[in-house]
């Protein structure tokens, strides 16, 4: 019983733990944080730059009229970004999260 | 016998008018104006909103989706009686507030109606309403052209009452009212009232309980004056839909169009002054996403919300949208409704009026934590 024990906590630490630690990315994890407290949900809080936190990082910098036109955030901006989240522009960025805004499209 | 829903139809549309500037009280007239218009029985904001890019939707009331909604952007479509409002779509003058309701769970027309007018947590709770309470810190209060005063622009201040009787219907009985008034009666005393309600459709004078149109558009001449009303009110009532809602037509579509109309009236008649307003409807709550047995919708929670005038810059739908599947239904029945709708009346206050966010949170609502919308709205 006590090896069973041992074995499923080797395999959650490995699982859990050390294998998203090892790709996880502080300047990430610090932008998913942010988009957590909006409604651009970044999906798991694990650090790893994937479509859900780029979606979500360039929607709220688009609403928040933040980004140029045809600019794309990408996994390589995440440091820069980071300090932009924690600038004067954080409490404007926060209150643009709170709601989305669907532009209308009408051809 | 009177039921509650003879009740309901049987009050007609109305309008209010507030906010004249009074001389030696009002200080430095503002420029905006506020149209509310109260859509009275509970409006059917899926139907009238659809969004069409969720799929279940379609799942959970195929036969409540307009064959032919105007499709708005990848999730949200309109029901195409909304033509004025599409077009003020299109120029940039309206826009669309999704999943949103006043704080009431509750499904009481009487109590909806009180919160959605007096803005606070609970009914009954306050003698006075938001709109009023708002005109009273921007000095604006003054006349109501209403023979009584509704809940919603009653404020600190006394209200001098009038109401011009050259109003298209005003002094003419509605059918609605005949209606219930024949209910109540029996035998020759109800054929008699029965004949008389004939005989006054016939003459073509009772198309509405009091139409709404014209209402809207002595509503707009008013407002256009420099030192006209700077506040309307206008009822649109028996949205209350049980049964045969209708979806490209029926009784909720035609109710649509009145809607729109209003909103065509209010800009045709407004004329220089739309630049300067803000029209926002309200209603009590929305409807149950699943039709019901008898092709009609019963009271739910979230709804919907239109905003049209010039003090909007840039169109668009705000919404967090909740999802239409099982799990993300209000008790398992209703749109959830993640948008608190004070929050948007805050913003109307803040781009009407000129007031500060936080003055209009704390000293209308009286809840210091009504979050900003205004940058959403018009920004």
């Amino acid at each position: 019983m006590d090896k069973l024990i041992k074995l499923i906590l080797i395999v959650f630490i490995n699982t859990y733990f050390f294998a998203s630690s090892s790709n996880a990315d502080t300047s990430v994890l610090c932008l998913q944080k942010f988009l957590k407290k909006t409604v651009f949900v970044p999906g798991s809080l694990d650090g790893v730059w994937g479509d859900k936190t780029e979606n979500s990082i360039n929607s709220l910098l688009d609403q928040a009229g933040m980004l140029k036109p045809n600019q794309n955030i990408s996994a390589q901006d995440a440091k820069e970004v980071c300090n932009l989240l924690h600038s004067s522009k954080r409490d404007e960025l926060l209150e643009s999260g709170k709601f989305k805004v669907f532009r209308i499209e009408i051809d | 016998m009177l039921t509650r829903r003879h009740f309901l139809s049987g009050t007609g549309a109305g309008l209010f008018l507030s906010g004249y500037p009074v001389h030696g009280f009002t200080k430095n007239a503002i420029k905006g104006r506020i149209v509310v218009v109260l859509l009275e029985g509970g409006m059917d904001g899926l139907l009238a909103v659809p969004p069409i890019g969720d799929d279940n939707l379609f799942k959970q009331r195929r036969a409540l989706v307009a064959s032919n909604p105007l499709k708005l952007n990848p999730l949200f479509g309109i029901h195409p009686n909304f033509k004025n409002f599409s077009s003020m779509l299109l120029n940039d003058e309206a826009s669309i507030i999704h999943a949103t309701s006043f704080p009431y769970v509750g499904r009481s027309h009487f109590e909806g109606q009180n919160v959605l007018q007096g803005g606070m947590l609970a009914p009954f709770s306050i003698k006075t309403g938001w709109l009023g309470r708002a005109m009273d810190i921007a000095k604006t209060a003054g006349k109501a052209m209403s023979l009584e005063t509704p809940l919603i622009i009653r404020g600190a201040n006394d209200l001098d009452n009038f109401y011009p009787a050259r109003i298209k219907h005003s002094r003419l009985p509605s059918s609605e009212t005949l209606r219930l008034i024949q209910s109540t009666h029996l035998n020759n005393a109800a054929k008699v009232i029965g004949k008389l309600t004939k005989n006054s459709m016939k003459m073509g004078v009772v198309s509405q309980a009091r139409d709404p149109l014209s209402l809207a558009a002595e509503a707009g001449r008013a407002m256009r004056e420099k030192d006209g009303p700077r506040v309307a009110v206008v009822k649109i009532p028996q949205f209350d839909d049980h049964s045969e809602i209708g979806t490209d037509t029926g009784h909720h579509p035609e109710l649509f169009t009145l809607v729109d109309r209003t909103f065509g009236k209010l800009k045709s008649e407004l004329k220089e002054e739309w630049k300067n307003t803000i029209v926002l409807t309200m209603t009590e709550f929305g409807r149950t996403v699943k039709e019901n047995g008898s092709a009609g919708t019963d009271h739910g929670y979230g709804s919907v919300g239109l905003l049209a005038g010039g003090l909007i810059n840039r169109s668009s739908v705000v919404a967090n949208w909740p999802g239409l599947s099982n799990k993300d239904l209000y008790e398992k029945r209703d749109l959830y409704a993640t948008i608190d709708y004070r929050s948007i009346c805050a913003a109307c206050l803040e781009a009407a009026f000129g007031l500060d966010h936080d003055v209009i949170s704390e000293r209308v609502f009286l809840d210091k934590t009504i979050p900003r919308t205004y940058g959403h709205i018009f920004g």
